[in-house]
């Protein structure tokens, strides 16, 4: 569904990410894995076309995407969920994820997906008239996720949606995107607190200092030394 | 009623109109700074041609009226702004420093249009037919029917305006980059088309304000700076990108000018002008802040 | 570095060298040499406009308030006080950077597009603000007239005879662009190419930005300052026309030429461009429609946009130098 091929992204000065190759097939949970600032946000950013690639290309459903804007690329079905959240902090809750079904093939089914995303996160419906800029972390985390359910992504891509939340926020939050992704929507998550979400994980990529280091299926990795230890440390 | 107040309220309600031209203009500046972050300086000069594009049909057709200028030139005010988004300012956003390139990119389209100017219609001030003649008494007060108009269609732009931004589905989009340009991106909003809207809503409303206050002072090329100056320290006073602030800011503002012309005349409205933007910058800089950056 | 520097030093050299000699081919054509002078004035007030935005990052659109700010200062001084016109103009340069050091306190620390945004607000008020100041011996809208005239010793400078003022202005113009060389190339200038260029790898090697920044517009209003009390005396009379636009983007545009990469850039722009402006005078009014024109499509013509000096000090050679005169400064530091 989603390929990359070499991609080469620059932040400033610094080479982010370096000659990065993987493909990601429809249905999968695939997670990306790494130490901070290694390249993993940047990596989504820069499939999203928030952020343009020095060289190589980006695949999804076969079109090539590489140089696209984030519009078009949200037209297509691949929509990001960011870690700085973006929320549109003046409008209310309801608003936000009114206008997370912005895209046209969002915009006719808007009325069912509010309905399924009010079931995922049974709170977002109780508070949906407060401003954004008044919600705790884990309930905007919980409407950067739900704005992005609103989209009707064929692919969503995750950015470490767990950051900065409790652990038990932390594991509600996995299974939630654990059951959009078995309702059929392929999930590309970036994590850094790993432990909760490797049982759901189909295939797991390590990227370190901008470069792939290990990609695979979630069993391969588990007997990974060297992945190990990251998760360890992570 | 004591001769004093009754001098009083007429200062304010001089003052209430003069915001009336003031407030559209704001609302123009401000949009385009608090959503697309782009500076105009050739602002001053949309508003002298949207005045002379006004001259040109009345002087033309003998039979022109007011309902069918605005008709006519607010939209291509409109057109005229999308059309100078693409052609000057878009290409300078993806480059180091845009916000500044961008500046001196208008500063340089500023001049040719004012020179234009000059050239087409020569140096002698241009007057505009007034809207309305004639005058009304409420009260006691003098209000002239014109000030009157002018004072009405501002309050309906200002409505339709609000009505736009909360309704209409590109409204809701400006709103969304003014907040959050990333975030808006990420919903899949078409922030380019949304920029070149912007520049063109801008460019409409200042081409009105041309159109209103015309009547009152000539139309002359470089006539657009003295008010870009003042709406620039309006805008600033209020808080640049805030629609609410710079609203209220021209109300203010245009009161205390008409105090000050009537009390110390008028060759000290300019220095007001300037003062407050002084005060501006020493104690409220944040009103220069906004969100921009 | 040195290669270039030395390449910058001798085109800087040769175009002196050039004027140095110019009058002796043209000291009949005073309308040329008139034009040279201009040249030089406004050519040298370029090149601090374009070492104080393309090399020190600081967008100011204000360097014309510094200009008339001393122009006003010195012809003032040496009008009503019959100060000496030499010392007017130092007094012109410092009460320039007095200005300059004054907004600079504010201002520095705010982000680039902010600086640009108050600085040309300021320029746009410092016109009302003379005519408002009539009173006080402005001069208003009229201008300040009969300005003292220069003089070396017992000789007067003289309105018919220009060849004095020829030099003055060849020898003020180099002091000042020398004094922008020496900046760029030594560890100040160096270190904004780093800010510049990566601002979190400057900071590191303990560059304090805001100090620098305030330094360097504070010179740079002082040598603008320079040119404005010299060009008061040569020209007798000065006006708030000085501050309008048309001169503002003649100015602009040697400054975007200027950033075109090499040093004296700024200041070849400033022949180039009046040459081309008197070129183009019979076309009377049109004249301001093609600079206009000029203008927009050198900016959106421009790869690197206009700010874009110096790419030789993206490299690690750049780097090398800039940690290398880091640390010659913290150990200066040191000592003390």
């Amino acid at each position: 569904m989603l390929e990359l091929k070499n991609i080469n992204t620059y932040y400033g000065e610094l080479h982010a990410i370096r000659d990065v190759s993987f493909k990601v097939d429809q249905g999968d949970f695939f997670l990306v894995v790494g130490p901070n600032g290694h390249g993993k946000s940047t990596l989504l950013k820069t499939i999203c076309g928030l952020l343009r690639t020095a060289s190589g290309q980006i695949f999804f459903n076969s079109t090539e995407i590489t140089r696209l804007a984030t519009d078009e690329i949200v037209e297509m079905g691949l929509v990001y969920v960011a870690e700085e959240r973006h929320l549109f902090s003046q409008m209310t809750v309801l608003d936000n994820l009114k206008l997370g079904a912005y895209n046209t093939n969002a915009r006719a089914k808007e009325r069912e997906t509010l309905e399924y995303v009010f079931h995922l996160f049974p709170s977002l419906s109780e508070f949906q008239n407060r401003y954004a800029a008044t919600l705790s972390g884990g309930e905007a985390r919980m409407l950067t996720l739900g704005r992005g359910i609103m989209s009707c992504a064929r692919l969503l891509a995750i950015d470490e949606p767990s950051f900065g939340l409790a652990p038990i926020l932390r594991s509600e939050v996995f299974d939630k995107i654990n059951e959009i992704n078995s309702n059929g929507l392929t999930v590309l998550l970036v994590e850094q607190n790993v432990n909760q979400v490797v049982d759901v994980a189909d295939r797991i990529c390590l990227i370190e200092d901008g470069s792939i280091v290990f990609d695979g299926p979630k069993e391969e990795a588990l007997l990974n030394e060297h992945v190990k230890n990251v998760f360890l440390g992570g | 009623m004591n001769i004093w107040v009754q001098q009083i309220i007429q200062v304010i309600i001089s003052g209430i109109v003069t915001a009336s031209a003031y407030a559209i203009m704001g609302i123009g500046l401000s949009v385009i700074y608090g959503i697309s972050r782009v500076f105009n300086f050739a602002y001053g000069s949309f508003f002298t041609w949207g005045a002379y594009f006004a001259w040109i049909l009345f002087a033309t057709f003998s039979w022109m009226n007011y309902p069918l200028v605005f008709l006519i030139v607010v939209p291509a005010m409109f057109f005229l702004g999308m059309g100078t988004e693409k052609v000057v300012v878009r290409s300078l956003r993806w480059r180091k420093n845009w916000q500044v390139t961008t500046m001196m990119v208008t500063l340089g389209l500023a001049f040719f249009m004012d020179n234009l100017a000059l050239v087409i219609f020569g140096g002698f001030a241009k007057p505009l037919p007034p809207l309305f003649r004639g005058a009304i008494n409420p009260f006691g007060f003098t209000l002239s029917v014109q000030d009157l108009a002018m004072l009405i269609i501002a309050i309906v732009v200002i409505l339709v305006f609000s009505l736009f931004m909360s309704k209409t589905r590109v409204g809701r989009c400006m709103q969304a980059i003014s907040q959050d340009m990333t975030g808006a991106e990420i919903v899949g909003i078409p922030i380019k088309k949304i920029f070149s809207y912007t520049f063109g809503l801008s460019t409409a409303l200042v081409g009105t304000g041309g159109i209103l206050l015309a009547p009152r002072y000539f139309i002359t090329p470089h006539g657009g700076w003295a008010p870009f100056f003042r709406v620039f320290v309006i805008v600033a006073f209020g808080g640049l990108g805030s629609i609410r602030g710079t609203l209220y800011a021209a109300f203010i503002l245009a009161i205390f000018e008409s105090f000050v012309s009537w009390g110390l005349g008028a060759t000290w409205v300019m220095p007001f002008w300037f003062l407050v933007f002084l005060g501006v910058l020493a104690f409220r800089p944040s009103g220069l802040m906004g969100t921009w950056g | 570095m040195k290669m270039q520097m030395r390449q910058e030093l001798i085109i800087f050299l040769a175009i002196y060298l050039v004027l140095l000699i110019l009058p002796v081919f043209l000291y009949k054509d005073a309308y040329v040499i008139g034009i040279l002078i201009t040249c030089m004035v406004w050519g040298a007030m370029a090149s601090v406009w374009n070492f104080t935005m393309g090399y020190a990052g600081i967008f100011t659109f204000g360097q014309f308030g510094f200009f008339v700010v001393a122009a006003y200062t010195s012809g003032m001084v040496t009008k009503y006080l019959g100060i000496s016109p030499w010392l007017g103009i130092l007094i012109g340069g410092l009460m320039a950077a007095l200005v300059g050091v004054l907004i600079g306190l504010p201002c520095m620390k705010l982000k680039g597009a902010y600086i640009a945004l108050i600085t040309f607000a300021l320029h746009l008020v410092v016109a009302p603000m003379i005519k408002v100041a009539d009173p006080l011996g402005t001069g208003g809208s009229t201008g300040l007239m009969s300005i003292p005239k220069l003089s070396i010793g017992t000789y007067t400078f003289s309105r018919i005879d220009l060849i004095p003022w020829y030099y003055t202005a060849l020898v003020i113009s180099f002091l000042v662009l020398f004094v922008v060389y020496k900046t760029i190339f030594s560890s100040i200038g160096l270190g904004f190419i780093g800010l510049r260029d990566s601002e979190d790898f400057a900071k590191t090697l303990g560059i304090n930005e805001y100090k620098y920044k305030l330094m360097v517009f504070g010179l740079s209003a002082f040598l603008t300052g320079i040119m404005g009390g010299f060009y008061a005396h040569y020209a007798g009379i000065i006006s708030p026309r000085l501050l309008g636009l048309d001169i503002f983007l003649l100015v602009m545009l040697m400054m975007i030429i200027g950033g075109m990469g090499i040093f004296p850039g700024a200041f070849l722009g400033g022949f180039i461009i009046l040459f081309l402006n008197e070129f183009l005078r019979p076309l009377e009014a049109y004249r301001f429609l093609i600079f206009g024109a000029i203008v927009v499509v050198a900016i959106k013509l421009m790869p690197e946009g206009i700010l874009g000096n110096l790419s030789f000090f993206k490299n690690r050679m750049g780097k090398r130098l800039l940690i290398g005169s880091a640390k010659a400064e913290s150990s200066n530091s040191q000592k003390v």
